[in-house]
């Protein structure tokens, strides 16, 4: 805690009054994060610092929070002022990480869905209060009992009549591709960012390393730059241009199991031209309502791709003569798992599909 | 005009009630918007129509589309509906929800699906729900040649849950 500002330092040993077992933690951005204990109920809550000038606006992130009611928005459990530069909000402590997490393990089809649906509860209330998020990423929802909760709320901002605000600077591959050239955003851009995230959720490949997005030309182009900030500002110049295009995702980097009408469906809420793309929450809400009851229950377990409907579990396991084909095997009631006879081995959607 | 049109969405066989509709809109059309949701449920569907009287009178169809619940013996699958209903409810913001009633028991009666959605569109609901029988469905005229067919009937509760609502 000794490189925090004064100010802060202060506060923490006014707060130690209540609270111990403080614990710096490095990923809060625009300010400081701050883990600790209530002495009285040991509740795990984080304390966010943060610091804005004066004036109006200065407190909108926990005015914001607070105001949203959803049981997918982090709730606030205490704020205060502590000097005319500096402020607190406390919320409860995420120990389940965040949604970045979450998509590293891989989960299951139904339980992406599931997050992916209270994600968009979560922002269908941000927009219930005419306020648009901005910087929707899987960075910026943590979880908490197994539930997204929407948490960084630095970037909401109220609309007006008009319902357009500016574009967020954050987070260049989340940007809607029409807010690169307009510097406009409205609704639509956080349909666009939940889009991302469900596709990231559900299995879709998405680097968070710009030199990912290089073509053989441009990468010749960006390993002549030496300057660092003119290589991070070419790097966001081909995020921007593959957005405006249509071509940061791909769909071919699906599991087999997520079929054409859910591939339909998302190519519909992330569409690159925002009057192609679903106009409304509720719409996006809708739309996976439909994936949720067209697609089984498909997972990963390493390589072993797994399906289970009730007492049965089969998987499809890669053929040991690593010929890139899978075969099929069964367990019912829990029981060994033997191979199903009178099947081939094959190419894992060709199994996909017949089970 | 104004009343003219709304009289032209739905007609209603019962004169009393239409022209205390009509008296109703009239005062409406200077004060304030109305958003009513309307439903109907088909086997593992949930379709909704959202109507919107306007400020000038008119009404129109700002949202329709349908849910599906999934397993209906599924915690998170009825978890995962309340949400979808949850979205439906904070975007869509009706201040009166209509929907095609269907008997809970006898031969017509719904089956498990419908009956679950009906109850958690009822427990969730901001805003009070109108039951709206067969006979009043088939009373209302009102139709919107760009929705689907399957979309009529619950384009039809919401008309019929507003008329009711300002007789």
């Amino acid at each position: 805690m000794d490189d925090l500002p004064e100010v802060l330092q202060a506060a923490i040993d006014a707060l130690s009054e209540h609270y111990d077992s403080f614990e710096r933690n490095d990923r809060g951005a625009n300010g400081y994060l701050v883990f600790a204990r209530n002495k009285v109920t040991d509740a795990q809550i984080a304390i966010k610092f943060y610091a804005g000038a004066p004036g109006e606006t200065r407190h909108d992130e926990p005015k914001q929070l607070s105001a949203i009611r959803s049981g997918n928005v982090l709730p606030i459990l205490d704020a205060r002022n502590i000097s005319d530069e500096w402020g607190y909000f406390i919320t409860p402590r995420c120990f389940e990480g965040d949604v970045d997490d979450l998509i590293a393990t891989q989960p299951s089809v139904l339980s992406a869905i599931d997050v992916a649906l209270g994600i968009c509860n979560g922002v269908s209330a941000v927009h219930k209060m005419k306020m648009v998020h901005r910087d929707l990423k899987p960075g910026n929802i943590v979880l908490l009992h197994g539930a997204p909760q929407i948490a960084d709320f630095g970037s909401v901002r109220q609309l007006n009549e008009t319902g357009i605000v500016s574009a967020s600077q954050h987070s260049v591959l989340f940007r809607p591709p029409e807010s690169f050239a307009s510097g406009q955003y409205n609704e639509q851009g956080d349909i666009y960012q939940l889009g991302l995230v469900t596709y990231q959720l559900l299995g879709g490949a998405l680097s968070y390393d710009g030199e990912h997005y290089l073509t053989p030309q441009q990468r010749k182009n960006y390993l002549a730059i030496t300057d660092q900030v003119d290589k991070s500002m070419f790097l966001d110049g081909v995020i921007r241009d593959s957005a405006e295009r249509g071509r940061l995702l791909d769909f071919k980097s699906f599991p087999p199991w997520i079929n054409g009408s859910a591939k339909r469906l998302l190519r519909s809420i992330v569409h690159p031209d925002p009057t192609q793309r679903m106009v409304t929450v509720a719409d996006v809400g809708a739309a996976l309502t439909q994936i949720r009851a067209s697609m089984a229950n498909w997972s990963w377990d390493g390589d072993t791709a797994r399906l289970i409907t009730g007492d049965r579990t089969i998987e499809l396991r890669p053929s040991p003569d690593e010929s890139a084909t899978y075969e099929p095997y069964l367990s019912k009631n829990g029981g060994a798992f033997r191979r199903v006879p009178n099947f081939e081995a094959a190419a894992l959607s060709v199994l996909v599909a017949k089970f | 005009m104004q009343v003219l049109r709304v009289q032209a969405i739905c007609h209603s066989h019962n004169d009393d009630l239409l022209a205390s509709y009509q008296r109703c809109c009239v005062l409406i059309i200077t004060e304030t918007v109305m958003r009513v949701l309307g439903i109907e449920f088909a086997g593992s569907k949930l379709y909704y129509v959202v109507i919107e009287l306007q400020d000038d009178g008119s009404l129109i169809v700002s949202n329709a589309n349908k849910l599906v619940i999934g397993e209906t013996r599924s915690r998170d699958s009825l978890i995962a509906f309340q949400n979808a209903v949850s979205i439906l409810f904070n975007s869509t913001k009706p201040e009166l929800v209509g929907i095609k009633a269907k008997p809970e028991s006898g031969q017509m009666m719904a089956g498990a699906a419908a009956l679950k959605m009906e109850g958690i569109i009822l427990a969730n609901s901001p805003c009070s729900v109108d039951f709206v029988s067969g006979a009043r469905i088939n009373a209302c005229t009102a139709a919107d040649d760009k929705l689907h067919a399957y979309l009529q009937p619950a384009l039809k509760a919401a008309h019929a849950a507003l008329a009711k609502r300002m007789a």
